[in-house]
């Protein structure tokens, strides 16, 4: 069984790295050949089917961001708000890459610089120090910053700050305009959008008029209009109730798995994380940590130090530890912790 | 100084197309001292509701009464009011303005006929209650802040009039978990030294965990009101209102379904444990 699965990390670790370098060959300079990884990098406890998991997760997403296009590759990004040379950094020598298609979440406390992180992607922040590609584009060429804008929406936590239009149709065409979209073509694209949020037939309701869950997929499909790559959602359910939630996240789950779109999630709700690829911890500016999301949520000590919690059932995976319950696996979900808890034995 | 609202009915924009019930002949008392929250879908009433208790809008039919008097009354002193309630809006960081941090908190102390000390104590005091270091912070400029700490600073703003009541509009979305914790602590603190708090919110675990008592609005009519875990002991009806439970609860009803006997009044995080730990020992569990 053991040697199986480091065959087949082996072998889909030396397919991703030939492959890539012959593909991407300006993606692969710094990445060095993957033989560092062998069976001693399997978790000693490797008979608990859930460290192997973590351990093939951890393999699969490295394969991945070899082979595929990278829809944001970041090095050394650093930023002071006061400025240049002040000591006070909002971003300290921040590097982050994301797979094409990935769906990535940014969690860390208020103030650790996950928006201010996000904000580069769109150029809504320009770099001060380091470097950072966004789908292809080097963020740095201000001749190509709308080009870069347009493959890269963003979608934030208040939707009333963002409509010019008491019609949803007219609010979502402004953008196509600014982006001089044939007249001919905006109905069209319009409808598209709309279809992708589930809001067809909104088309001339007053944005003002929907709930707040109805609002922000009108601002999502405004930024879909635009068929980006990427989708930044900064704290985008934040203020919604539990039924907007719901659609919201429902939504930003179809677009990742079915049209195949760049998701990055900055979120202070776990049970929103426990659905990405890939988390990543931010802490005073600097990335604390990247991993699955069994890797990175299931991890107490790394949590504390972000002054994160972990989501309620790894708390009580935890807890019931302590009282000598020992659960075969850590749930990340509160149905994955009934199910635990039925099967206790 | 008890909250009263007597049969109170509001509706915007009356007699034109967009005409719409906000509330429907709501009667409710909250007690001094006491810690309520307010839950409900989107366009319940909720924030209607709050901004009637703090004499923002005037019913459409129907009476407010503060200490037994009514705020709406053409002889009511409404200075008296400002000072007693406190009303924190949704996004309250957007409310500031001054160039310094200690100018924007000590705004509404200008009208009390405070000396500059008393100003400068008062201040100080509602800036260290809400965590921020007085010394450090007074000749920030307030636009320069993080999100989180702006709207402490703004929070600081109300704290400062020291009013008996205070209600809060989602005060603690957008934060993150632990400044979340930190600020219900405060609340905490406030109502452990007497202080009314009403808060709106969605989030039936923060609710669960400090709340002694829930409202819940739905299309502008209070439909339950009680003590918490008697309002999330039916949560098929709170599903139907499009609410959630807290997790704990969610959790214990979820394992009821699955024929483990646990209790079903369970709200917080502590009692899931020990009701676990207890159904362990006692071979509850399978």
């Amino acid at each position: 069984m053991l040697q199986n699965i480091q065959l087949v990390i082996d072998t889909a670790i030396a397919d991703a790295y030939y492959m890539g370098k012959i593909l991407y060959p300006e993606n692969f300079k710094d990445i060095e050949p993957e033989k560092k990884i062998n069976a001693n990098h399997i978790p000693q406890t490797c008979g608990e089917s859930e460290n192997v998991s973590i351990f093939c997760d951890r393999v699969y997403w490295k394969a991945k961001t070899a082979m595929v296009m990278r829809s944001i590759d970041g090095k050394g990004i650093s930023y002071s708000y006061a400025f240049e040379g002040s000591i006070d950094l909002s971003l300290d020598d921040v590097s982050i890459c994301i797979a094409q298609g990935e769906m990535v979440a940014i969690l860390g406390h208020n103030g650790s610089g996950k928006s201010t992180l996000v904000k580069h992607f769109d150029a809504l922040l320009s770099l001060q120090k380091g470097s950072l590609k966004v789908a292809g584009l080097d963020a740095n060429n201000t001749d190509r910053i709308w080009e870069l804008r347009k493959k890269c929406g963003m979608v934030f936590q208040n939707p009333d700050n963002q409509f010019v239009s008491s019609i949803v149709d007219e609010d979502i065409a402004f953008g196509l305009e600014n982006y001089d979209t044939p007249i001919e073509q905006i109905p069209s694209k319009v409808s598209e959008a709309l279809a992708l949020v589930g809001m067809s037939g909104f088309e001339k309701k007053s944005p003002h008029m929907l709930s707040g869950g109805q609002k922000q997929r009108i601002a999502l499909a405004s930024v879909l209009a635009l068929e980006p790559e990427i989708i930044v959602f900064d704290e985008s359910t934040a203020m919604l109730d539990p039924e907007g939630r719901k659609e919201v996240i429902t939504t930003i789950r179809r677009l990742h798995d079915n049209e195949h779109k760049t998701i990055i999630l900055i979120s202070h709700y776990m049970e929103e994380a426990v659905f990405a690829d890939r988390i990543y911890i931010m802490k005073n500016g600097r990335i604390l940590a990247q991993g699955t999301p069994r890797e990175i949520l299931t991890d107490q000590v790394l949590l504390a130090e972000a002054r994160l919690l972990p989501p309620l059932p790894v708390r009580i995976y935890y807890d019931l530890q302590k009282a000598g319950i020992i659960l075969r696996h850590c749930p990340l979900t509160e149905e994955e912790l009934v199910e635990e808890l039925c099967r206790l034995n | 100084m008890p909250v009263e609202l007597d049969q109170v009915s509001y509706t915007y924009a009356p007699g034109t197309v967009f005409e719409a019930a906000a509330l429907d002949r709501v009667t409710v008392s909250i007690e001094d001292g006491e810690f309520v929250g307010i839950m409900g879908h989107t366009g319940c009433g909720k924030s209607t509701m709050i901004q009637l208790i703090a004499g923002l809008l005037v019913p459409s039919s129907g009476k407010v009464l503060l200490d037994g008097c009514d705020i709406n009354d053409g002889g009511y002193r409404r200075g008296e009011l400002r000072k007693r309630v406190g009303i924190v809006f949704q996004y309250p960081e957007y409310q500031l303005f001054e160039s310094t941090v200690e100018k924007d908190v000590a705004f509404g102390l200008k009208h009390l006929a405070l000396n500059s000390a008393e100003v400068r104590s008062r201040v100080a005091w509602a800036l260290e209650t809400v965590g921020l270091n007085y010394g450090e912070i007074c000749r920030e400029s307030s636009l320069g802040l993080s999100g989180g700490e702006k709207r402490k600073v703004a929070i600081a703003g109300v704290l400062a009039m020291k009013p008996q009541i205070l209600i809060l509009d989602e005060p603690i979305a957008g934060l993150d978990p632990v400044a979340r914790d930190s600020f219900m602590q405060l609340l905490d603190r406030l109502h452990n030294g007497g202080t009314t708090i009403i808060i709106v919110s969605h989030n039936a675990d923060i609710l669960g965990d400090f709340t002694r008592r829930i409202l819940v609005l739905n299309k502008g009519s209070l439909v339950m009101d009680g003590a918490v875990k008697d309002v999330f002991s039916d949560v098929a009806q709170m599903e139907a209102l499009n609410l959630d439970v807290s997790r704990p609860r969610k959790i214990a009803h979820l394992l009821g379904q699955r024929g483990v006997a646990i209790p079903q009044d369970i709200v917080r995080y502590e009692e899931l444990l020990t009701a676990l730990t207890h159904l362990k020992k006692s071979g509850g569990l399978p």
